[in-house]
């Protein structure tokens, strides 16, 4: 059908001057190229996308009613979701857990430890950088599990106290059971960890561009390290922060191993949107309800996105 | 030229169609069987390492069929899945035609959900047809996979709560050695005494709070209320009850047990992980640190050599008790089961051979040898006289007990319920009182049920 309607088109425009048909041709073979890479992404992306935009118009579940024949329910979903105390709660979680773990804590220590690491010998940025790598380096299970041992124990425990609880003892100060008690500082706490590697390697990167002489016209001009940090160093690295703040927010967005793996998920104080969504579509089987609640993770997402291009007034 | 391109681009279009084509095609899979047999397909879990009992009481159920010359041929489909995402892709495998297998095993507390979803055949007119069923299968067994009047699975295996009693600690508490409290304050004074006279173990314990999810619904919450006078769901009614007193008692008795200052239970770093479970079962029991456990009758199986945690000196250290109601009340006790059962696929195409395999699994000889296997309670109770079942420590308990055993309401709407009471149960463990927490209850649930689904009780 498609195919026929492109030849009619090609039919039509062959009358048109030579040039353009060349031009024609070379937008043709572009595109016969671009199909297999079109289709896979149009089968398995946009698909995908279009597919669980309609099911978050539905209320699709896997079991109950609504499994065996879906019903069109219009925006109820979303309705639904703004009048849920728990998702407004997990928005919260998850914008706390964004703002300080990944804004403050990532971003803030990783620009710092990458100017910590400017113009060091090597062995020394080979170990520190060794160190924090690997923190990202390791898979989010065995992180979760790391930490779920560190912060093990607690008072009146039988059992074994974690590394945490044992440099508390020693310095004769009182036990906690830290996740139980303390669960969202502990999870922001963990996530800091793990991520900074990641904004400090991409401020290393930045800092390498900033030309020395630049810095040093500005010494001489009689700029201090503030003045220099902050009309020289952060205007030069705009566009690298953009890019960390960007990258960063997205991927805490979508974080779930590490915190499902630290609470089991269910703890009302560190149930974070993506976890949420999971509750509901896998453990309550309401596909559309969880549909729709991705979808506002999306436009969490692209909404901070776009605040930061505005802020930082950049092109990208 | 350009005649040449049309065709090319036309071709080429063609040719990843059908690869495509045949690559679908591929994922949905065929059944066509060449040797002139009927093929039933049987869908179950398969977790962790083998032995896969299920799989050894399929291949018997084979030899029998074989053996009886029937042309039955089963195809075995194992999920390989821990248990939530068994049911994700049971039920997505049940709502197509094209993939639904003919049998499949059901929680039996998903039977109501997956009856409404239309996934299920009802049996009610082959079990009518096969005696043995009315006659075997203990009347609970029978209730717990009826819905709305219809019956949707045979079940093989089930599970009951209990209370467990380490007799060492007991007799260093100056307690009985053969204990039945009588009331829920019996266990209460039972766990105090524990307290003052043997340091450095924990009392009791109680699954409770968020983290533990439906153990704490099922093992801890429940085992409380349903030995009160009221129920979490009015059947008559078709309500749930969201306020009562009986309610209010139970969480009454979780503050107890949870109170800082004259703490019963496991400290929060144990009762509230998610590990909570295997923290009990496989250190503080064996390792003679927790006193009491209103635990389920499935802990010897972590015990048994081979299991996770072999300690054979269980038998003699660990005692059992009945959970009594909350003061005494006829039946004089309480338990809650849940359990397996096999079901036929509403899309199945083979529904009258599906059933009889069901009757050859479930044949008494196959299904002691399978519940032995796995360490289930059997449902049927001519199986309470094989010898291989009846010398299980604790099998004559345990079958007295599914005599009297209750269910939950598995309603779709009771997994989101059982969340609420894990909340409630955790707002009184971090100080809220019984009424402040139930009244949050009540509110949770009327926004999930809707207000003309929920009821008060006295």
């Amino acid at each position: 059908m498609q195919t026929k309607a492109q030849a009619i088109s090609i039919e039509a425009t062959s009358p048109l001057k030579r040039s353009s048909n060349r031009q024609n041709k070379r937008i043709r073979i572009g595109l016969l190229c671009l199909a297999p890479a079109m289709i896979v992404t149009f089968v398995f992306m946009i698909g995908p996308a279009l597919w669980s935009i309609y099911i978050s118009l539905t209320n699709m579940s896997l079991t109950g009613a609504g499994a065996a024949t879906p019903q069109w329910v219009g925006l109820q979903n979303f309705i639904q979701v703004f009048h849920d105390g728990e998702f407004l709660g997990a928005l919260r979680v998850s914008l706390t857990y964004l703002v300080f773990s990944a804004l403050i804590g990532q971003a803030v220590l990783g620009f710092l430890l990458a100017l910590l690491m400017r113009k060091r010998n090597r062995v020394f940025k080979a170990i520190l950088g060794g160190i924090i790598i690997v923190a990202w380096v390791i898979p989010d299970v065995v992180a979760g599990f790391l930490w779920s041992t560190f912060l093990a124990g607690g008072p009146q425990s039988v059992l074994a106290p974690g590394t945490l609880n044992v440099i508390m003892q020693v310095f004769g100060q009182p036990l906690h059971a830290w996740l139980q008690d303390y669960p969202t500082v502990m999870i922001i706490i963990a996530n800091i960890w793990r991520g900074t590697a990641f904004s400090m390697m991409l401020y290393a990167s930045g800092l390498e561009s900033v030309p020395d002489e630049l810095l040093e016209a500005a010494a001489v001009d009689g700029a201090g390290p503030w003045v220099r940090m902050w009309s020289v160093i952060l205007p030069l690295l705009k566009g690298t922060i953009a890019t960390d703040l960007l990258l960063i927010t997205l991927s805490t967005l979508s974080d779930f191993t590490l915190v499902f793996i630290l609470t089991g998920g269910s703890n009302a104080s560190t149930e974070l949107m993506t976890i949420y969504q999971y509750r509901q579509a896998f453990q309550f089987y309401q596909i559309g309800y969880g549909s729709a609640i991705a979808l506002l993770i999306i436009v969490v997402g692209a909404v901070l996105s776009l605040l930061y291009i505005r802020l930082l007034r950049i092109e990208l | 030229m350009r005649d040449r391109l049309k065709h090319r681009y036309f071709f080429s279009l063609m040719a990843v169609f059908t690869l495509l084509a045949t690559v679908l095609t591929a994922c949905g899979g065929s059944s066509s069987p060449s040797t002139g047999k009927t093929t039933v397909t049987v869908v179950y879990q398969q977790f962790g390492p083998p032995p896969y009992q299920d799989q050894e009481w399929w291949k018997n159920v084979q030899k029998k069929l074989d053996a009886s010359n029937s042309n039955i041929q089963l195809k075995l489909q194992p999920i390989i899945a821990d248990e939530g995402n068994y049911y994700t892709k049971l039920d997505l495998m049940l709502r197509s035609p094209n993939t639904a297998p003919d049998l499949v095993r059901e929680d039996s507390f998903l039977i109501g959900s997956d009856a409404t979803a239309g996934y299920l055949a009802p049996l009610d007119s082959y079990l009518n047809s096969w005696p043995e069923y009315a006659q075997q299968w203990f009347p609970s067994m029978q209730k717990i996979t009826t819905f709305n009047g219809h019956n949707y699975g045979i079940m093989n295996g089930t599970d009951v709560r209990l209370v467990w009693y380490n007799k060492d600690i007991f007799k260093k508490a100056g307690l009985p050695t053969e204990w039945q409290p009588k009331t829920w304050n019996d266990i209460l004074q039972a766990a105090q005494a524990v307290k003052s006279k043997v340091p450095g173990v924990i009392p009791m314990n109680l699954y409770s709070g968020i983290p533990m999810d439906e153990a704490s619904t099922m093992q801890g919450f429940e085992m409380l209320l349903y030995g009160t006078k009221d129920p979490l769901y009015n059947y008559t009614s078709k309500k749930w009850v969201v306020s009562s007193k009986g309610f209010e008692d139970s969480l009454s008795f979780v503050k107890q047990v949870y109170s800082p200052n004259k703490l019963l239970g496991p400290s929060n770093d144990i009762a509230l992980s998610t590990q909570a479970g295997n923290t009990v079962s496989q250190q503080l029991l064996p390792q003679g640190k927790l006193a009491i456990a209103i635990d389920g009758s499935w802990l010897p199986g972590t015990w048994a050599t081979g299991g996770q945690v072999p300690w054979p000196a269980w038998q003699q250290t660990m005692g059992m008790a009945k959970m009594p109601t909350q003061n005494g009340e006829a039946p004089t006790n309480v338990t809650l089961s849940g359990g397996w059962s096999y079901s036929i696929a509403a899309h199945s195409p083979n529904k009258d051979a599906a059933f009889k395999v069901l009757q050859v699994a479930n044949s008494k000889d196959l299904l002691a040898a399978y519940d032995v296997a796995v360490a289930n309670i059997a449902p049927r109770q001519d199986i309470s006289d094989v010898p291989a079942y009846k010398n299980q420590p604790g099998a004559t308990f345990f079958s007295s007990l599914v005599a009297v055993s209750q269910f939950r309401p598995a309603f779709p709407a009771y997994p989101k319920v059982s969340v609420q009471i894990d909340s409630a149960m955790q707002q009184v463990m971090q100080g809220k009182s019984a009424t402040e927490a139930m009244a949050a209850y009540e509110q949770a649930v009327t926004g999930i049920v809707g207000a003309a689904n929920t009821e008060k009780g006295p």
